[in-house]
């Protein structure tokens, strides 16, 4: 037990494609539901499996937690007013998030499982500035989205919500 | 096969639209009946038609704080962000307008989904920008009837010139779910008393009406249209026409059964000789005053005031001295407030409304009392010591309740039209903040800046 004070704790995580992976406990405690497993069940060396995320994704995510494992805990108090918030990203995590969508939005999903806050906002603030500033069209070429609406159906919508518009 | 984006579960789609401003979201809408599916309750629940920082901008400083608790969900839109507040703030009229124009289905669209959208609106903030015409005023009355779930109307009514009244009709249904009713300027007494019906849900109320101009066109000898106004029994003992602001409410004050937060305003009057000067020049020195009519109004906030006083916590008094547009003689408004707080509303307050608060014996909910525009203390003013120390009193009365006071705002009319001569919100004049002066500045003497008002207003 005495190399316990140099070597960090490690912890295994098996992903949904039954891969193992071994991390340092500090960088996957970033993840508030691996956090609360390990304080539940204490840390009996067994692998922890996270039935949710495959192997390709938990390593991304691991590598974003990685970066990101001196973070101080987030402060709750910036969700008042929500249409204010801002869409900055510093400059790690816009690479970070330089992904196909299919992984964006694999990525997003597994924060949300996960329960990392900080990584499911990065990815919504990507997905948001995907958005912004871009007409319908342009939005449904940018995600590959069918346009379900007839051309009346559409122009109705539009009527419906000009107040909302910026002109 | 459906894009990757519309297969995120609703609640994480939810969370990029938190990034997003409201024109990004109305765009969004469109994109495809997914993505309406998610906008729309978005949009509809909470709307905010003024525009950005428009509430903290003209409110009260000490009120502040009460207002950013609400987090008013206002539409960002950085293209006006650099012009000029008030031309941000009549762009937001015209939105307005098409948010009314949808609810009174404009378009012909589908009724049933015209319903839909009106029983998503929970919280509804309305600039009208002429109460008077056909189509702002009346479309926003009979568009509000529409919102069944309405929880939060807030209503600032502008009225321009050379528009009158038009007359409302009832409506079928009382808005059941009101709990917070807000109403600012000119708000037809018809529709006050449609939303009075909900009198007995509501608990927080503020009220700041103005009534219909009495100087409307009287420079151009509409005595007789003024007469077919005022009903008969509103003429005084001296002859003179009375008009009462905000008198709707007598039949229904005894409903208020629920109300825990009240905010009263009224335009008060100042002296005596300004108003006979005021109508003199005008050469109708009996013309209905708006301003020597005031006893009614007072006389309804003692009534709803005794009627209320188990359940009220918060209680907020707002005096706005009231003089002509020339009256303020390049007063700041403190300046003006210092000089005139202590005027004849004043005292009429102090006879009608004090004893109210001094001698009704129980108060069990009460927390806080604000007065704006009442007294100005510590001030080396010739009248202080006509004052009745409205604060210190009320302390000693209530030494558990919070009292509080603040300089208050001052109303400016423009003497041909009789309409307030606004900057801001409905109640505001020129320089009518105590902690904040425009760059624009207010000289009294020249024509064109008389003009530029028009103007103003005529933009809105």
């Amino acid at each position: 037990m005495a190399a316990t004070a140099s070597e960090p704790k490690k912890v295994t995580l098996t992903t949904s494609d039954n891969a193992d992976i071994s991390v340092e406990r500090e960088v996957a405690e970033r993840s508030i539901l691996i956090k609360n497993l390990l304080e539940d069940i204490g840390d009996n060396g067994d692998a922890i499996p996270i039935p949710n995320v495959n192997e390709a994704v938990m390593k991304k995510v691991l590598e974003w937690c990685e970066q990101h494992r001196k973070d101080p805990p987030a402060s709750q108090d910036d969700d008042a007013d929500s249409r204010k918030k801002s869409t900055d990203i510093d400059e790690w995590d816009q690479k970070f998030m330089q992904v196909d969508q299919e992984m964006l939005f694999e990525i997003i999903l597994a924060a949300n499982y996960l329960d990392i806050k900080a990584l499911l906002d990065v990815g919504c603030k990507t997905v948001a500035n995907m958005i912004k500033g871009k007409s319908p069209d342009e939005i449904r070429k940018t995600f590959n989205i069918q346009n379900d609406f007839t051309p009346e159906e559409e122009d109705q919508i539009r009527r419906e919500n000009e107040w909302a518009e910026d002109r | 096969m459906a894009s990757p984006i519309e297969c995120l579960p609703n609640e994480l789609s939810l969370l990029f639209t938190e990034y997003l401003l409201h024109g990004d979201l109305a765009l969004l809408s469109r994109v495809s009946k997914h993505f309406q599916a998610i906008i729309e309750p978005i949009l509809w629940t909470k709307v905010e038609l003024h525009s950005p920082s428009f509430h903290e901008h003209y409110i009260h400083k000490e009120l502040q704080e009460t207002e950013k608790a609400l987090h008013r969900p206002y539409q960002f839109d950085h293209a006006v962000e650099t012009e000029y507040r008030s031309d941000r703030d009549s762009h937001h009229d015209k939105k307005a307008l098409l948010f009314v124009n949808v609810l009174n289905n404009r378009h012909n669209s589908d009724p049933g989904r015209i319903r839909h959208l009106a029983g998503l609106v929970r919280w509804l903030c309305l600039p009208v920008a002429n109460m008077y015409s056909e189509e702002d005023g009346v479309g926003a009355c009979s568009a509000l009837a529409s919102l069944a779930n309405l929880e939060y109307l807030e209503i600032s009514a502008f009225w321009n010139p050379p528009y009158k009244p038009v007359p409302f009709s009832a409506f079928p249904d009382p808005l059941s779910k009101l709990r917070t009713l807000k109403l600012r300027g000119y708000v037809p007494g018809e529709f006050v008393s449609y939303v009075y019906q909900s009198a007995s849900t509501i608990t927080e109320l503020e009220l700041g009406l103005l009534v219909h101009p009495a100087g409307l066109e009287m420079c151009q000898g509409a005595e007789e249209y003024l007469l077919s106004c005022a009903r008969a029994e509103e003429r005084d003992e001296s002859g003179k026409y009375v008009v009462y602001v905000e008198a709707y409410m007598a039949p229904t004050i005894h409903q208020f059964t629920s109300l825990t937060r009240l905010y009263l305003c009224r335009p008060t009057p100042i002296e005596e000789d300004q108003d006979a000067h005021f109508f003199d020049f005008c050469g109708f020195s009996d013309f209905p005053s708006i301003i020597s009519s005031e006893f009614g109004v007072l006389d309804e906030w003692a009534t709803l005031l005794q009627a209320t006083r188990n359940t009220l916590v918060h209680v907020t008094l707002d005096h706005r001295p009231v003089g002509d547009e020339y009256e303020p003689r390049n007063t700041s408004n403190i300046e003006y407030m210092i000089e005139n707080c202590h005027g004849d509303g004043y005292f009429q307050f102090v006879d009608t409304v004090l004893p109210v608060f001094l001698h009704e014996q129980d108060w069990p909910a009460l927390q806080t009392i604000q007065l704006f525009g009442f007294e100005c203390d510590n001030l080396d003013h010739p009248l202080y010591e006509q004052g009745f120390d409205i604060d210190k009193q009320l302390q000693e009365r209530f030494p558990n309740v919070r009292v509080t006071t603040g300089i208050g705002k001052r109303i400016l009319y423009q003497y041909d039209t009789g309409t307030v001569v606004d900057w801001g919100d409905v109640l505001d004049s020129p320089d009518g903040f105590s902690d904040h002066s425009h760059s624009h500045s207010h000289d009294s003497d020249s024509d064109s800046d008389h003009y530029y008002y028009l103007e103003e207003e005529g933009a809105g």
